[in-house]
């Protein structure tokens, strides 16, 4: 455990190199913060009866827009990129001769960058949040509950970013999948409009689909849609997805290392 | 002892067949086509504990492909790999600890952070124990002369530094091969000698077995007891470098100091190469010697004579005609 531990560690080091990019990606997110909040309070203000119908108040649903950017910035980067550039080049080399597993040092990695995150972008953030806007927030299990859906949140959105980087090693040109990744984990997760938007059947199939499992169903157990024993359930259905992705990118891992594809004479 | 042995070895990759006639483009698109080519074709060699073998072709000829699949990267389509009586892609966490790569146009230090901390990472994924880690570290850093930039950011650091220091962090979990991929590549003069040094003394020394492919002549001049040399994917030659120059070199130069020699008027011998006012003429056979000394006296003003043995690189050139290139 040591090792993942000391990359873990390693990482976090790397990511606080660059201080002035860290200002402005929090900029960068506080001015979406603010936007998406505006976009929010004018639809409520012009749509007629949407708090009745929706079951969410206005107020709620700036708090989901607002969470919702925030939450984003602590979601693992795309790995694709990186795992196809070091194929290219070949350097991927020095990651597969290593005693280590090559999942769990990619998760060790993720692990840096989601705490220096949540040290340098989510935490300030809040603190701007709470300060200048009236929101709801969560208390005693409510809380908690958001608290472990945003793991189990974390966690769904790495494997997934890891099994897109496996098919990059395999097709070595990834944009166009990263590309398709990032348009269905934004649309389908409910991160820039909530499901309950979406008709009635898209809707239903979307509940079933893992992407949701990163975005509605945390800020939904946040603004208190979720309640009651359908939090226990909600929770299960994330970690249920978990596993069932552990398992195909342990598969698709043992696949690759069978085949071990990597360019270059 | 063998520490490596390669039976057969066969690496296939495919590629795209390319359609012809018209709609090309509409053709590659829906066309699924695959043409197989063997980048490594039946390789056999082996190499005792020890040893220092040059594994030298041109471009593309399958030497890094070799690698990686020494290496355990890379699964060979047919043949077999034993290092160490392990074979490396199926046990690859327990081949790694007995292997060192190096890449000397990559690099597998963290680009942002100083150069201590990718050491120290190292350390810490080959779970080495306190006191070998600091041992070894020490000892790197004293050979290698590192203490002065141990803590610069690796971005930072030349590339005669960036080298050392891939260099060690390859070396730090003491293991028995080391595979360097043109370790020289870019280095200045001081630098490459610092790094060759450093290679003799570690394999003398700690008897480690290094498999080194380079295209600087000077590496195999100095290093290498052996060499392989592979093309097209096949070994075209396998033996000492001291069977190679006689094998392949079997020349000599006539070298003839010359100022006034000029290109344009020169009808005699034909001039292999030139530098400053040195003129290399190439004798096949030690006969000829006395009469291209009369023929060259009668056509210039000499003011210097030797004969001299080719270098290797002289050699290798002869290799790399001979097969076409």
């Amino acid at each position: 455990m040591g090792k993942y531990a000391a990359y873990t560690i390693t990482t976090l080091k790397n990511t606080q190199v660059y201080k002035f990019d860290l200002l402005l990606r929090i900029m960068n997110s506080f001015i979406l913060v603010i936007a998406f909040r505006e976009i929010w309070k004018a639809i409520y203000a012009n749509g007629q009866g949407l708090a009745l119908s929706t079951g969410v108040t206005s107020q709620g649903m700036q708090t989901y827009a607002m969470l919702s950017v925030i939450l984003f910035a602590i979601m693992p980067p795309s790995i694709s990129y990186e795992i196809s550039d070091k194929v290219r080049d070949g350097s991927i080399v020095f990651d597969m001769q290593k005693p280590w597993d090559f999942e769990w040092m990619h998760f060790s990695k993720a692990a840096g960058v989601f705490v220096f995150n949540v040290v340098y972008a989510v935490i300030p953030q809040l603190i701007a949040v709470l300060l200048f806007f009236p929101i709801d927030y969560p208390a005693g299990m409510q809380a908690a509950a958001f608290a472990v859906s945003v793991l189990l949140a974390f966690l769904l959105s790495f494997l997934i970013n890891f099994i897109v980087g496996m098919l990059a090693i395999l097709f070595t040109e990834t944009w166009g999948i990263d590309m398709f990744k990032s348009v269905i984990i934004d649309i389908c997760s409910g991160a820039m409009i909530p499901l309950w938007f979406f008709p009635d059947a898209v809707s239903r199939v979307l509940l079933w689909l893992p992407f949701q499992g990163i975005f509605n169903i945390p800020l939904s157990l946040f603004i208190g849609k979720i309640t009651g024993a359908a939090v226990w359930e909600q929770l299960a259905f994330q970690a249920v997805w978990c596993l069932l992705l552990l398992l195909l990118s342990r598969m698709i891992l043992a696949w690759i290392e069978r085949k071990l594809v990597i360019s270059g004479g | 002892m063998d520490i490596i042995v390669a039976d057969n070895l066969v690496r296939q990759f495919y590629t795209k067949e390319k359609p012809e006639g018209s709609f090309q483009l509409l053709k590659a698109l829906f066309s699924f086509k695959k043409q197989s080519k063997n980048v490594v074709d039946h390789v056999s060699f082996t190499v005792r504990k020890g040893d220092i073998v040059g594994y030298i072709g041109p471009n593309g000829a399958g030497k890094s492909t070799t690698i990686k699949m020494l290496a355990g990267v890379l699964v060979p389509t047919s043949g077999t790999v034993h290092v160490n009586g392990i074979e490396p892609h199926m046990n690859r966490k327990r081949h790694a600890g007995q292997i060192g790569v190096v890449f000397g146009q990559r690099t597998q230090l963290w680009w942002d952070l100083p150069l201590i901390e990718s050491f120290k990472l190292l350390g810490k994924i080959y779970d080495l124990p306190k006191e070998r880690f600091k041992h070894n570290l020490d000892m790197f850093t004293d050979i290698l002369d590192m203490s002065s930039f141990l803590s610069t950011p690796v971005r930072q650091l030349s590339l005669g530094q960036r080298m050392r220091g891939d260099i060690a962090a390859a070396l730090l979990h003491e293991p028995e091969i080391l595979f360097l991929d043109e370790p020289t590549i870019g280095l200045d003069i001081m630098a490459k000698e610092k790094i060759q040094s450093f290679l003799q003394e570690i394999n003398k020394e700690k008897e480690i077995t290094i498999i080194l492919t380079t295209h600087n002549m000077d590496d195999i001049e100095k290093l290498c007891h052996r060499v392989i040399f592979i093309d097209k994917g096949q070994i075209l030659f396998d033996g000492s470098t001291e069977i190679m120059t006689a094998e392949f070199g079997g020349f000599r130069y006539l070298v003839v100091d010359a100022p006034n020699w000029e290109e344009a008027a020169w009808n005699g011998p034909p001039v292999e190469r030139r530098e400053d006012s040195q003129l290399f003429f190439r004798i096949e056979d030690d006969k000829q010697v006395a009469s291209m000394i009369k023929q060259l006296s009668d056509l210039l003003d000499i003011h210097n004579l030797t004969v001299q043995e080719p270098k290797i690189e002289d050699v290798i050139k002869q290799l790399y005609q001979r097969i076409g290139h």
